[in-house]
């Protein structure tokens, strides 16, 4: 599939390249600058977050119902491509007259292919791009006007409003008018950069060690969603992963493996909620399935069968909690990875993850080798599956299939309002609704087929076969 | 085009490489007398459509980037940003070689790094500078599109024989590749103009298959890897095969008669006597009376891969039939599946109708109802019922993918397992199934209501 790459379009009003030795006439030259991320800055330090690189710029000059009069499209993925800079000129025998920009910088492999007019372009999602309007002044006879724009991480996601005519500066000035005064620069401003200086983006350490049996997930900023599975979900138990949210996850501990039968057998006694169900032959036909059996046997099979009250108490009789969505996705995704499953980007399918153990609704036949839920860590890397495991970038076991986890979240749209905010950067969110029954999952489980082990999947469940348990501690200083 | 300054661009980190941005870009080639390789780097591809990021890195003998100037992403927008020039100072007597790789920014990590297969990938060893400036080149060839290098054996794919060889960068001059022209990349014409109700696809060359959205679990029928195909000229009905047209065949005794419509079969669309669906899609024939049903036209089933380029709008290679929008249920007949027959729809049926709008209708529409459109007025490629091609089933990666890189006109003979191929989605197939690239598999020739036909003729 081809995603279009950044082009020129057909563009009067922008030219590129100003000369900075022209003799000196009426001239507007705006300098574009970030402290976001560029591809180079992630590539050479993996500690710093891919969710908040950007690596296309689109430049807007709109009209005054502000259409798109013209635009253009710049590709920025290296740091010496920052800052840019380019110049306004007039149309043809035309005066230059106060000009609004609408200036967008965001990651080509997040927007989508679309038309202005009819010139292909790449449309940002505004929840994934640096959003600035700006009135450029027209300039008097003979004036230079140099002006610089800096596109500043900390307005990540948040989009201008054309309502209250306001875009985003930086973190002290979220909203300012378009009209707002912009720094004027000296000839030479535009070699300096600021790119990859933002400390958004930097992963955040444990503040203290891991016990055993436990995982440090660095915190950190991660996407919440994903472009690659949107129009794949059913709506009733998967989700869709649409809108993509930029979330802040303070670090955190979390289980390396689910809560087996043989952690949770000791804990059972202590619970006010329901027991889980046993496994047997008799009753309900999914029961068989059922991992809890007094057989030591059982002991290395993760529990499955549990209600979410009982999840819960589980894990506050752990000593933790539930994760929320945004934590699982963090530590799933690899961070700001973005990794297609936990492991990587490639599935190399029964041998990869514990699913497909289940016969087929429609045909007597199972994906994958055996039936069943199968005991946990079962699916280390292996030289037999070309190294891959259902292993995830920090050490976290079984994610992706053997059972769906609960999370303490409701499952809702990501556009919902137990969000927070509908823009900007989530911090720790949370989406709880009063009274709503319908309870986030994460991950696949061992009857689904393996891409059900998808990174960015998202679900809904109740007690099953298929649902278990994984818990999360605190990780940040207290 | 961004504008540089080329003083400090050049300045290399203290004892580091760096790979300085183009002399290209804003005011000439630079006048800086130290010992450096000036690099151009040209290609014969087809550019943005293989490749608009190029990832530059100076290789150490073991294989490594020795320092973090030593790689450099450039953003290649299309065929007037080649080719690219750019300046490497010679680190003094060390041994360096050269990799360059182009491919699309939707192929790519995070960090930048090509993910996918269809990169084109070439290295070499840098000659000696001497101490002045020596000129590199160095040539992407479309034709090796998808054949990795080797860096730690420094080995690059042979634009003749496809093979791994040693090929050493050329400090000669040569006159550099001209984006575009691969020939294989060339549009062909159709002979001659397509009969009425068909549209000409012209021959080209187009990436088949998706590395971004692999969701499909059956294994055989993911579309990766993506593979170069070159296609020739062909025409395709604009529409799928209709109730109307089959009766003309069947009433003159060249094909039988489909299934019919009837209370057990409510949503077959073939009816004894012409009746109010004759514009509609007919469905409920097996690929064996679809054949001969294209066949009694003269014609015959689309391949897989000309299905795929005629719904992507050839080298535009849309998601979807009618572009990039990424809502099916928008545009075409899918999600409004229902299996017991009573007309009404579903409520568990992942497309809804807009609030306030009138219901969805169950079952396959009329050809002529469609937004499920293609630039060339091919219709209901998403949806409304899938079709027939004539492939038989087998992976991408497997025996029918054998051979030169470029896949020319394939079409897969053996099958590989039991199963036959569709192509586009139906009425009841999830909304991802309107996906250009998206391969359906039917376990048995069986007269579907869910699938019909669109024949194709070579021209």
């Amino acid at each position: 599939m081809l995603t279009r790459g950044i082009g020129v379009a057909g563009l009067a009003a922008i030219a590129a390249c100003a000369s900075t030795s022209a003799p000196p006439r009426r001239q507007v030259l705006v300098v574009i600058d970030t402290d976001a991320l560029s591809p180079e800055d992630v590539a050479r330090d993996p500690e710093l977050s891919g969710a908040l690189t950007v690596d296309s710029v689109r430049v807007d000059v709109l009209d005054e119902k502000d259409g798109v009069r013209v635009f253009r499209e710049f590709s920025a993925v290296s740091r010496l491509d920052w800052p840019f800079s380019f110049e306004l000129r007039p149309p043809e025998r035309g005066e230059l007259l106060p000009t609004t920009l609408r200036v967008r910088a965001f990651r080509a492999r997040d927007a989508q292919a679309a038309l202005e007019g009819t010139q292909p372009t790449l449309a940002p999602m505004p929840e994934l791009a640096l959003d600035r309007v700006v009135v450029i002044p027209a300039p008097a006879p003979e004036e230079v006007i140099r002006l610089r724009i800096d596109l500043n991480a900390e307005c990540m996601g948040t989009p201008t409003s054309f309502r209250d005519r306001t875009s985003c500066v930086d973190g002290e000035h979220p909203m300012l008018p378009f009209a707002a005064a912009l720094p004027r620069v000296g000839v030479g401003a535009e070699t300096t950069s600021r790119v990859g200086t933002t400390a958004l983006g930097r992963a955040v350490p444990c503040a203290r060690p891991a016990a055993p049996g436990r995982v440090c997930i660095p915190g950190g900023l991660s996407v919440l969603g994903s472009a690659q599975l949107a129009g794949t979900e059913d709506g009733i138990v998967s989700l869709s992963p649409l809108p993509m949210r930029l979330v802040r996850v303070a670090p955190f501990l979390m289980d390396e493996t689910e809560l087996t039968v043989g952690a949770a057998r000791p804990l059972l006694a202590g619970l006010h909620s329901e027991q889980p169900v046993q496994r047997s032959g008799a009753g309900l036909e999914a029961s068989k399935y059922c991992t809890l059996e007094s057989a030591p046997l059982a002991d290395l099979l993760p529990l499955n069968c549990v209600g979410d009250a009982t999840a819960r108490e589980l894990c506050a009789l752990r000593g933790g909690t539930l994760p929320t969505e945004a934590q699982w996705n963090h530590a799933a995704t690899g961070r700001g990875e973005g990794r297609r499953y936990p492991w990587g980007d490639r599935n190399n399918g029964c041998c990869n993850v514990s699913a497909g153990r289940l016969n087929s609704f429609f045909a007597n036949q199972r994906l994958c080798q055996g039936e069943g839920v199968e005991p946990v860590g079962s699916h280390l890397p292996s030289s037999t599956c070309q190294g891959q495991g259902d292993v995830s970038r920090d050490g976290v076991v079984d994610l992706g299939g053997s059972l769906a986890e609960v999370l303490s979240d409701n499952a809702r749209p990501l556009d919902d309002a137990c969000w927070g905010p509908r823009f900007g950067i989530l911090v720790d969110p949370t989406c709880v609704v009063p009274g709503s029954i319908s309870i986030a999952t994460r991950g696949g489980d061992w009857a689904a087929g393996t891409f059900n082990a998808a990174a960015a999947q998202r679900g809904a469940g109740v007690r099953s076969v298929g649902r278990g348990v994984r818990c999360v501690y605190r990780g940040a200083a207290e | 085009m961004r504008c540089r300054n080329r003083v400090a661009l050049l300045v290399a980190l203290t004892s580091s490489l760096v790979i300085a941005a183009g002399s290209m870009s804003c005011g000439g080639a630079t006048a800086d007398a130290r010992a450096q390789w000036v690099i151009e780097v040209s290609t014969d591809a087809p550019v943005p459509q293989l490749g608009d990021r190029l990832l530059v890195e100076l290789v150490a003998p073991d294989g490594t980037t020795p320092c973090p100037g030593c790689r450099r992403l450039f953003g290649m927008s299309g065929p007037s940003a080649w080719p690219l020039s750019f300046g490497v100072p010679d680190p003094s007597g060390a041994e360096l070689r050269l990799r360059v790789r182009l491919f699309r920014a939707d192929h790519s990590d995070v960090g930048g790094a090509p993910t996918g297969a269809l990169a084109i990938d070439a290295i070499g060893a840098l000659p000696a500078t001497a101490g002045g400036v020596r000129r590199v080149s160095v040539m992407l060839y479309a034709i090796c599109t998808g054949v990795a290098a080797d860096p730690i054996h420094s080995l690059t794919c042979d634009p003749q024989t496809g093979a791994l060889v040693a090929r050493p960068l050329d400090d000669t001059v040569k006159s550099a590749l001209v984006p575009g022209s691969f020939t294989l990349a060339q549009a062909t014409p159709c002979a001659h103009a397509p009969r009425e109700g068909m549209a000409c696809i012209e021959g080209g060359l187009f990436a088949r298959g998706d590395s971004v959205r692999v969701i499909d679990e059956e294994i055989t029928t993911q579309a990766i890897p993506e593979r170069l195909v070159r296609l020739s000229p062909f025409a395709l009905d604009r529409d799928e095969l209709t109730v109307g047209v089959m009766r003309a065949l069947v009433a003159a005794g060249r094909v039988e008669r489909p299934r019919i419509r009837s209370g057990s079969s409510p949503a077959c669309t073939y009816t004894e006597q012409a009746g109010e669906l004759e514009e509609h899609p007919v469905n409920c024939i097996t690929r064996d009376a679809a054949k001969r049903a294209c066949a009694a036209r003269g014609l015959r089933l689309p391949t897989e891969a000309e299905w795929e380029f005629a719904a992507g709008d050839r080298d535009r290679e849309n998601r979807y039939p009618w572009g990039a929008d990424p809502d099916p249920c928008r545009y075409a007949i899918v999600g409004r599946g229902r299996t017991d027959g009573e007309g009404a729809l579903d409520p568990s049926s992942v497309c809804r109708a807009v609030p306030g709008a009138a219901p969805l209708a169950w079952g396959p529409r009329p050809e002529r109802e469609s937004d499920d459109t293609t630039a060339l007025g091919l219709r209901h490629m998403g949806g409304n019922v899938s079709e027939w091609v004539a492939d038989e089933v087998a992976s991408y990666g497997g025996h029918c993918s054998d051979g030169p890189r470029v896949l020319v006109d394939p079409r897969c003979d053996v099958a590989e397992e039991r199963g036959v191929l569709v192509r586009g989605g139906s009425w009841s197939a999830q909304p991802f199934f309107a996906e250009t690239t998206h391969r359906g598999m039917y376990g048995d020739d069986i007269d579907s209501p869910f699938v019909g036909v669109r024949c194709a003729e070579s021209l």
